[in-house]
């Protein structure tokens, strides 16, 4: 293990507030709202109707190797890959040199889209007692049809991080899943494999394109999802007391991380360095948090062992924040168990307050968005805060962004069953 | 970070031959395969075979910590995943609820998808799509209602990372937890890392493995669309032939397996049996020319068994037995016979070679971790299994051919796995002097 310094020397999303990091942080520190009603599909009878999508052209390779760029997981994630290896300056490596390189990437939909099983439906068209046994011996039968084999694929989005790993030249591919806290937990993996000498620059992230008519209703069901129909752009109101839920969001963010020695020796500029990471798992429920933060507090607690630094020296805490009832009480006391008295000093913010939960990329695209806070010096807020929650007692920035120095925030992911990851970024200093 | 070995003090499998390693393994002496008809109505769908594993839910009592554990819950990798855990959590006789030490153990498994109801998701499709001049249509004012058919937990327990939420809880798990996808070198990925996180001193104790069912109607129908299943004309018991010319395809199938992984000090201050050292781990992506081919060339699997062998103060001369992959397409069987062929060079002929795919078919992400568990079998007893269905190899195959098992003293074992996806992966394991 070297114990080299991790550095990010670039970073790349494709998300509602837009596809360039530097002006959807300056539209996030205005706190412009992109959770909506749903445009993709008409929402009007469903419980939730409120999304935060991606609402313009994605401009991203048609193809890559072998696979086709065929749906929009897959279009944000290889747009944001471009645009971070472009932002980062680092061309891909090539034959022995990939050895270097490692692509950990989250990815989630699963059976996230229904779109595509309309031609699938059509031939397995049974009865209405059993639409399915009927005629699927006439799909096998059949000779393959590429919107079917794509269709299908999306099931997987196997082919996101080998696409990725062929943009990024890397010759070790991690495709991982760990819910809510997934684009945190890739960034912290693949820190890990940098600090111990394993890799020089890996390329980390999510993404995620839970807007669909099967989640949107899905979860709607588990009553996780707000239903403030009538009112979409204050539905996210993580921390308030009359949250009812988080609002489904879609996209895809990355960062180029490396080891210091490799990124000053290529010249690149370095934005800031990720200096700790912490894992837990509640070990307690699927469905909730721990209510007293039990496993929250320890990946804090573990994070800031990792980078060697005391509460007191976190600025900032970007939250997990999701705007539920469970969460938000539970990552309040979380912080104040993991950083004492500090915690009542410390501005606490949720950026989903703004575009909603991007699922398996939200910590990634919310890393990316404390790297800037790091540069700029200017917290975002935590709109749509109006009234205080008991359970919810800590300055949580209300919807109005602040000014101040930050030298190093401690960034929260905590996903469903219980899985925890937190990152602490902090200013670079050579 | 610590300086101790990681050693593996316990293996648990879920297999067509049932629960644990022995039942697997004598299965596998006795050159049975356990590819059978599928129950109806998928007896009807091509390939109409495949390697089930048949043990019920009520397998779960019993098994440690299996009162938090609702089977209902479950997907089907879910439940595999759990049963392997559990297994493995009896054989390593590790602690069911210790406290405090929940916080020095960790689960990571893998899991190339988590998504076993396919029906579900046509049935709910035939419900909400109605037809304009021969194109199809969503009708969203359906879906209210079409989405009833399920309930809330359905999506819940379809994430991904739902094996590991269970893991968590079953092994009381407070350290680092995550799932590996998309690959059959998942499993590997998930034993490899676990292998970094303890030398890294994230916890003391890994659960780690995988889990693979393929033989389901969404894995059926992705191979259909590919064109990769094995021929509805074979035999079922004979369909399995990894490296033979006569394979037709992938044989569905199912399996999982977890590894106890330790710090050797940790190991050693309980008392644990240690079966071998995890010495060595390798790994390296070439993507496959076309979305439906293999890699150009297997360098990728050269480069993973190497890397793996160096990472273990090894070499090929000192390779006793080795789990591959052995996908049962011809393509790909090439490919990796060809890395084995250079990897062991003139010693390919001897080293015998255990290819689960005959005898259960194809386990997707499991493949890696029960090949582990093979392989410490085979350190661990000396016996090997012979080859079946490998009567007329492929050209680019150099191993032994020899149905019958062998014995001998084996003191490092390999799993290599070639892969589709383009992930290649290698174990390596060593038994320890006391």
């Amino acid at each position: 293990m070297t114990g080299s310094k991790v550095v990010i020397t670039g970073m790349g999303v494709v998300v509602p507030h837009g596809d360039d990091i530097e002006q959807v942080y300056q539209r996030i520190i205005r706190g412009e709202n992109e959770c909506r009603r749903i445009t993709r599909f008409d929402a009007s009878t469903y419980p939730c109707q409120i999304g935060s999508e991606v609402r313009y052209e994605v401009e991203a390779p048609d193809k890559i190797g072998p696979y086709t760029i065929h749906n929009e997981a897959l279009k944000y994630v290889a747009g944001a890959t471009d645009r971070a290896i472009k932002a980062a300056a680092i061309g891909p490596a090539e034959g022995a040199a990939q050895d270097r390189r490692a692509i950990v990437l989250s990815t989630g939909v699963g059976p996230a889209n229904i779109d595509f099983l309309g031609p699938i439906a059509l031939r397995v068209h049974g009865s209405d007692e059993d639409p399915y046994k009927a005629n699927l011996e006439d799909f096998y039968g059949a000779a393959p049809a590429e919107p079917e084999a794509q269709g299908l694929d999306e099931f997987h989005l196997d082919t996101a991080a080998p696409a990725c790993a062929i943009q990024f030249g890397a010759a070790h591919v991690y495709n991982t899943a760990s819910a809510c806290a997934s684009g945190s937990h890739a960034i912290a993996d693949a820190a890990a494999m940098i600090h111990r000498g394993e890799a020089d620059a890996v390329l980390a992230g999510g993404v995620c394109t839970p807007v669909t008519r099967v989640l949107v209703p899905g979860f709607s069901m588990l009553q996780a999802l707000s239903t403030r129909n009538d009112d979409p752009e204050h539905a996210s109101r993580p921390f308030d007391k009359d949250r009812d839920g988080f609002v489904m969001g879609e996209g895809a963010a990355v960062m180029v991380l490396e080891s210091e020695e490799h990124a000053r020796a290529r010249g690149a500029t370095i934005l800031a360095e990720l200096a700790g990471w912490g894992y837990s798992c509640d070990s307690y429920r699927l469905t909730d948090p721990h209510p007293e933060g039990i496993g929250m507090a320890l990946c804090m607690t573990r994070a800031l062992e990792s980078a060697g630094m005391a509460p007191e020296e976190i600025d900032h805490v970007n939250a997990h924040g999701t705007s539920t009832a469970y969460n938000d009480a539970a990552e309040t006391l979380a912080i104040k168990k993991a950083l004492g008295e500090h915690a009542y000093q410390v501005p606490v913010s949720s950026n989903k307050s703004m575009f909603g939960h991007l699922i398996h990329a939200a910590g990634a695209l919310e890393g990316c968005l404390s790297v800037m806070t790091i540069l700029q010096g200017v917290v975002p807020p935590t709109i749509n805060y109006q009234t205080p929650d008991p359970s919810c007692d800590l300055d949580y920035v209300p919807n109005v962004a602040r000014e101040m120095p930050v030298n190093a925030v401690l960034k929260n992911s905590f996903g469903f069953g219980g899985m925890n990851v937190s990152v602490v970024y902090r200013r670079y200093e050579a | 970070m610590t300086s101790d070995r990681v050693v593996v003090t316990g293996f648990g499998v879920a297999s067509p031959f049932g629960l644990g390693i022995d039942a697997l393994y004598d299965g596998m002496l006795a050159g049975q395969s356990m590819v059978g008809e599928l129950p109806s109505p998928r007896s009807a769908l091509a390939p109409g075979y495949g390697g089930l594993v048949t043990l019920k839910a009520s397998a779960i009592r019993g098994l440690p910590n299996s009162r938090d554990m609702r089977p209902g819950t479950m997907t089907r990798y879910t439940f595999l995943s759990t049963l392997a855990l559990g297994n493995a959590m009896e054989h390593g006789d590790c602690p069911w609820d210790d406290g405090d030490g929940a916080l020095r153990r960790g689960f990571y498994v893998a899991s190339y998808t988590n998504s076993d109801r396919f029906d579900k998701y046509v049935r709910f499709a035939h419900h909400v799509i109605d037809q304009d001049q021969d194109r199809p249509f969503i009708n969203d004012s359906e879906v209210p209602q079409a989405i009833r058919k399920f309930s809330g937990f359905e999506f819940l327990k379809l994430m991904n990372n739902m094996p590991t939420a269970h893991g968590g809880i079953q092994g009381r798990c407070q350290g680092p937890c995550n799932t590996f996808l998309g690959t059959p070198s998942g499993g590997a990925q998930a034993i490899g890392r676990s292998l970094a996180a303890i030398r890294d001193g994230l916890a003391d104790t890994m659960y780690a493995g995988g889990v693979g069912s393929s033989a389901h109607d969404h894995m059926m129908m992705v191979r259909a669309t590919r064109g990769l299943n094995s021929s509805a004309e074979v035999a079922p018991v004979q369909a399995g032939r990894p490296f033979d010319r006569g394979a037709t395809g992938i044989v569905p199938g199912e399996g999982s397996a977890v590894l106890v992984l330790e710090r050797e000090s940790t190991a050693r201050a309980r008392g644990a049996k240690i079966y071998a050292e995890l010495a060595g781990y390798g790994e390296w992506f070439a993507p496959p020319a076309t979305r439906e081919g293999v890699q150009p060339g297997p360098e990728a699997t050269i480069r993973s068994m190497a890397a793996a062998l160096k990472m273990a103060g090894a070499d090929s001369g000192d390779v006793d037995v080795v789990a591959v992959h052995g996908e049962s397409r011809n393509d790909l069987d090439a490919l990796e016979a060809s890395a084995l062929a250079e990897s062991l060079g003139s010693r390919v002929s001897e080293v015998p070679v255990m290819a689960l795919a005959a005898h259960v078919g194809s386990v997707e992400a499991a493949v890696g971790p029960m090949g582990a568990a093979l392989v410490l079998q085979a350190l661990e007893t000396g016996k090997v299994p012979g080859a079946l269905n490998r009567q007329d190899p492929l050209p680019e195959y150099q191993g032994p051919t020899s149905s019958e098992s062998v014995t001998m003293d084996a003191r490092l074992g390999v799993v290599s796995l070639t892969t589709r996806e383009g992930v290649s992966s290698a174990l390596v394991f060593r038994k320890l002097e006391n």
